[in-house]
């Protein structure tokens, strides 16, 4: 009876054991998925200074130029350039990752996924289609209208990824991130409101701006979930160099090839990128955007892909503080308004706790 | 049929052939044909595959224990696949490259 008791009691504190193990593991995976969103913020934040500088340095100021002249038309030649740069960007992105691949051990499952690429192509395309929609409305934001817009206007990103992933992936969305989605809306509607007052007042429209500003929102926001497929069967790491490989690809062998058949000057000026201060410009972009993605990719899995967004908007009071400190642009009371309800939205989102995010989807019964 | 391909691709197989496993047994399964997780680092890469895996719900803890034999007790998690888990693997099989080409 005694020895019933006593090993009653054994199991008792071995269960107590494993689950407050179990709670510690899960609350350190979430918390490093949160950690990694973070991570990708700081880093989003800083892109937008050499992303915003490229627009102003030679060779790419001769290269504007000359497609003006050429075309009389300034807004083409902001968009000519605009696809340049995030076709530069891409590859770029490609290098910085080949030498992360190569520095953690990656290039194995590299091989092995590129040779069963099938399983997994229309994602990375997809993914990579959307990003690329994203990046070039960003650097569109920029270009007309200027880097901190870009960066907030951005912000509604999160809103819809959270709903196609929810509604497509099956990803899991509780009432208090429905709130916080509600919130980052409020934040990016008064955002987008600020851009449009100081444009109006100024009597300039850059119909261009905005709207890159929207492919911003909705391309990051369905690139997450085109990811989150293709990472459920690949590590996030050399998922990741899929996806922009597969943008290089759209960029390089697709788009700027077609520009220049069309006339415009896109192999013209790449000779001259190696100057020193542009290098150093082109490097940091590399840097800045492909790390900020690796951490973004890695966070997914973790916290899921409306979490890993939300957590990540955080970016955009970076940007703004970067902005400021680094080229001492005033971006605007309510511009930076807009960034903090953004980011009290993304707080939201991820206060939940780890407990109710420990499997993503309704998984159906284990065998 | 898996061997060889990328890590997830694997994994779901060897829960689809043997039932319920322990996060360390299939560490060592992995150790032993990939060449890249035969180290600690490969092991832990394995083993944070394992939890993506349960973050996608394609398996899902059947069991769980400490490890008595080390310091600070390790939690050690036993797996089973999911249905969605042998879904896609049945899309992954239809989906790969023949042997040999």
């Amino acid at each position: 009876m005694e020895a019933n008791a006593n090993y009653d009691d054994t199991k008792a504190s071995m269960v107590e054991k494993i689950n407050a193990r179990r709670k510690l593991d899960n609350k350190r995976r979430v918390l490093f998925g949160y950690a990694m969103a973070l991570f990708c913020a700081v880093l989003w934040g800083l892109w937008y200074i050499p992303g915003d500088m490229v627009w102003y340095l030679d060779p790419f100021v001769t290269m504007q130029a000359e497609i003006t002249a050429m075309t009389g038309s300034e807004t083409t030649s902001f968009m000519v350039f605009a696809v340049m740069i995030t076709g530069i960007n891409a590859l770029l992105i490609v290098l910085t990752l080949c030498i992360w691949n190569l520095f953690m051990g990656k290039f194995s499952e590299m091989k092995r996924t590129f040779k069963e690429v099938k399983a997994a192509d229309k994602w990375y395309f997809l993914a990579a289609a959307c990003g690329a929609t994203a990046v070039l409305g960003s650097f569109m934001a920029m270009g007309f209208i200027g880097a901190a817009f870009a960066a907030v206007t951005a912000l509604m990103y999160p809103v819809v990824g959270s709903i196609v992933s929810r509604t497509w992936l099956g990803q899991k969305i509780s009432r208090r991130a429905m709130m916080g989605i509600i919130v980052i809306v409020l934040g990016g509607i008064t955002a987008y409101v600020s851009g449009f007052i100081d444009e109006v007042s100024s009597g300039n429209i850059p119909v261009w701006g905005f709207i890159g500003g929207i492919m911003a929102a909705v391309g990051w926001g369905f690139e997450g979930c085109f990811a989150g497929k293709a990472l459920d069967v690949s590590e996030p790491d050399v998922g990741l160099h899929m996806r922009f490989i597969f943008e290089t690809l759209i960029w390089w062998v697709i788009v700027i090839p077609i520009l220049a058949i069309a006339g415009f000057p896109m192999f013209d000026y790449l000779g001259m990128i190696f100057e020193p201060t542009m290098l150093t410009v082109l490097i940091m972009l590399g840097l800045t955007f492909g790390f900020c993605y690796v951490a973004w990719y890695k966070s997914f899995p973790l916290i899921g892909v409306g979490r890993g967004q939300a957590v990540g908007s955080v970016y955009a009071i970076m940007a703004v503080v970067f902005i400021y400190m680094f080229t001492g642009a005033n971006p605007g009371w309510l511009l930076v308004l807009g960034a903090v309800i953004c980011v009290i939205g993304g707080g939201l989102m991820a206060s939940e706790g780890s407990e109710e995010i420990s499997s993503l989807r309704e998984t159906g019964a284990v065998e | 049929m898996m061997e060889g391909r990328p890590v997830k691709f694997r994994l779901l197989e060897i829960f689809a052939e043997k039932g319920h496993l322990w996060n360390y047994e299939i560490t060592d399964i992995m150790a032993n044909e990939y060449k890249d997780r035969k180290s600690k680092y490969g092991q832990q890469a394995t083993n944070w595959d394992l939890i993506e895996l349960a973050a996608s719900g394609f398996i899902k803890e059947t069991d769980a224990s400490i490890d008595e034999n080390k310091r600070n007790g390790n939690l050690l998690i036993e797996y089973g696949l999911t249905s969605i888990g042998r879904g896609e693997l049945e899309r992954l099989k239809n989906t790969i490259s023949p042997r040999g080409e």
